[in-house]
């Protein structure tokens, strides 16, 4: 209470400046950010302020909140993972045919989604040891295992998409709670990234990534198990890549390499737009969410409004550049390059 | 690193790797099969390498400081498509005003980067959208060709001299130019400066702003340039052009030992890279490796490769 008065009167005593708009909006411009959104779409669009529409955008933006919230705990080690599509690619084709298909006769049900998330792990651990013991950037062994990742799974079915059959499966993405309001997927979604944030705040494995991400001298120097850490965060992000290939499947109803496709530019968009610093160290894991949310809610807005999809992606784009401006914290991050 | 000791000098084992794995490469694919040193593929091999290059010169002096351009295969959609538009109607005058249309994309990130101050790999990452729909709105999201009338303003570009075209040429003397920007001007020192330590170089007072946005000036020169090449070979454009070269020409630039957190590397190292990806992606072809092996062996050797060039005895944290 006492730092927000003195945020007040600072706010008053400067001048109008960057640092003024930087210092009321400190750690909340994600939810101005997002309430601002949906009342101006609310005005706009006479659809948009609706249940359906509601039960629409929580629906859309479940895949993408798992697969951000993944990446925005790589982010917050000072890393990057470019592997999400195809990691996520891969699992779907191997979750779709590992349950009724027509393209075999398996039918391990609920059994396959485990075996994605442990697909995914393995291939996030592979991540994990080649970044850290072969001393490569994150940037180019994930893009490399990536490559990888979607060689395999274009190689397993011949680039021919893998159609389900399985009713269970295709029933999580259908299935509403609250009397058919809220997704499951979202459900789902939700849950993991309140999981990785309960693993950010209140294990040593989630301080570790912190101080890492601040400082990675200084971290080392304290004597915390560097190579430890990011092998498991890659691994934890890996895992949630993999389920998040399975309930793209579970939507779409076909394991298909062209799933995740688009997927790679949101998950880094998303933390972004929530005020999470590329650098590492700072921002929080729900900051995920609500990047993912409004990423979701501005495209579903910007249909809603008739706005010619040839501009959407400059829209996008845009408001990245003028989010990451306005919340960025430059003196925590010192040097930026 | 490991060092070879000789009796007056001692050569770094790391700089010697790009230069190997290239020639490796190259004996490796041409033993397998004859056809790969034939005339036709050798200069089907230097369209390839001439592309990743000179779109990768740009992206050299931005990874040198530090930063990143993720625009370039956007650019590389809106350059070519305005390039073909602009052919189609004023024939000659196209050259020069794609080029300037270029440095201004260049600059715009450069801009950007240093008012707003926000890192490079968001300014470029929102710009690349911007760019992006500038493409689709130009282009009406559809390819464009090249109307025959003005044939004999592109065609020269690719006549073939042996397995070399005039867009060879104009490879080699921005390797010469840029080779000269890199180690005898004050821009080129700055550059090396800023990327080992940017907070030295400020407090030696100087001008880190102006390169940054010279650097990033250059990245949209040559990305220009690259367009007009990719142009002068397909005869004509579409907003899918670009996406596919964009980690391509970054993977370029690191494959050849340009480190991605900066200082260390040149245009030496990107012309290294380039031969290297375009001799894995024909070589891979030509001695008939299954098409749907060759994402994953591409893959691996882009680790493969990283892992051999990097000199990472200047790099203390990677990240």
């Amino acid at each position: 209470m006492v730092k927000m008065k003195q945020n007040i009167y600072n706010f008053f005593l400067m001048k109008y400046s960057r640092e003024k708009i930087a210092l009321l909006i400190s750690g909340k411009a994600s939810f101005i950010a997002l309430f601002s959104l949906i009342i101006i779409f609310s005005f706009l669009a006479d659809k948009f302020f609706s249940l359906s529409n509601l039960t629409n955008i929580l629906d859309l933006s479940a895949i993408l909140l798992l697969t951000s919230t993944a990446m925005t705990f790589i982010l917050m080690l000072g890393s990057i993972d470019l592997s999400v599509e195809g990691i996520a690619g891969l699992t779907g084709v191997v979750g779709a045919l590992m349950v009724k298909n027509f393209s075999n006769s398996n039918d391990y049900g609920l059994l396959s989604i485990i075996i994605c998330i442990l697909l995914g792990a393995i291939f996030g651990l592979l991540n994990g040891i080649i970044f850290t013991k072969l001393k490569i950037p994150s940037f180019m062994t994930t893009l490399g295992l990536g490559a990888v990742a979607s060689g395999v799974c274009i190689l397993s079915t011949r680039g021919y998409p893998v159609i389900i059959t399985d009713q269970t499966i295709r029933g999580l993405a259908h299935i509403k709670l609250l009397g058919g309001v809220i997704p499951l997927l979202f459900v789902i979604a939700i849950t993991i990234n309140l999981l990785i944030w309960f693993v950010s705040e209140r294990t040593i494995l989630g301080r570790h990534v912190i101080a890492i991400g601040g400082d990675e001298a200084i971290a080392k120097d304290l004597g915390i198990k560097i190579n430890l850490v990011k092998i498991m965060v890659f691994a934890i992000s890996g895992a949630i890549f993999g389920l998040a290939g399975m309930l793209l499947v579970a939507k779409l109803g076909a394991g298909d390499i062209r799933n995740p496709y688009g997927l790679l530019f949101d998950s880094i968009a998303a933390p972004l737009i929530g005020g999470i610093a590329i650098t590492g160290g700072i921002g929080k894991i729900p900051h995920a969410a609500i990047g993912a949310i409004t990423l979701t809610i501005l495209r579903n807005g910007m249909v809603l409004l008739g706005i010619n999809p040839y501009i959407q992606q400059s829209v996008v784009g845009t408001i990245i550049i003028l989010t990451v401006a306005i919340t960025i914290e430059r003196k925590k991050i010192g040097v930026i390059k | 690193m490991k060092k070879i000791q000789f009796k007056n000098s001692t050569i770094d084992l790391t700089k010697l790797l790009p230069p190997v794995a290239v020639m490796t490469l190259f004996t490796v694919f041409s033993l397998r099969n004859p056809q790969f040193l034939s005339l036709y593929n050798i200069g089907n091999i230097l369209d390839f390498a001439n592309t990743y290059f000179i779109a990768g010169i740009g992206l050299t002096f931005v990874i040198l400081l530090g930063s990143i351009d993720l625009s370039i295969g956007a650019m590389i959609s809106l350059d070519t498509i305005l390039f073909i538009i602009m052919i189609n109607a004023i024939g000659f005058w196209a050259y020069p005003i794609i080029i300037v249309i270029g440095i201004v994309l260049g600059l715009f990130n450069g801009v950007v980067l240093v008012r707003l101050k926000i890192p490079s790999f968001i300014v470029t990452l929102g710009s690349s959208g911007i760019f992006m729909s500038l493409a689709l709105i130009f282009s009406g999201a559809g390819p464009i060709g090249l109307v025959p009338k003005q044939l004999h303003t592109l065609s020269f570009l690719t006549d073939r001299i042996g397995p070399f075209t005039v867009n060879h040429l104009l490879g080699m003397i921005l390797f010469i130019v840029f080779q000269l920007v890199q180690n005898k001007t004050f821009f080129g020192k700055t550059v090396y400066a800023a990327g080992n330590s940017e907070v030295t170089t400020k407090l030696s007072g100087l001008p880190i702003l102006r390169t940054k946005v010279i650097s990033f000036a250059i990245s949209g020169l040559c990305t220009a340039l690259a367009s007009i090449i990719i142009v002068s070979i397909m005869l004509s454009a579409a907003p899918s052009t670009g996406p596919p070269y964009m980690l391509l020409i970054i993977a370029t630039v690191v494959v050849g030992g340009t480190a991605l957190s900066g200082g260390i590397g040149g245009v030496y190292n990107t012309l290294l890279g380039s031969f290297l990806i375009s001799i894995l992606g024909n070589g891979m072809n030509v001695i008939g490796i299954d098409i749907y092996y060759q994402q994953i062996i591409h893959g691996a050797i882009i680790i493969a490769a990283v892992s051999l060039t990097l000199d990472r005895s200047k790099i203390k944290i990677v990240k």
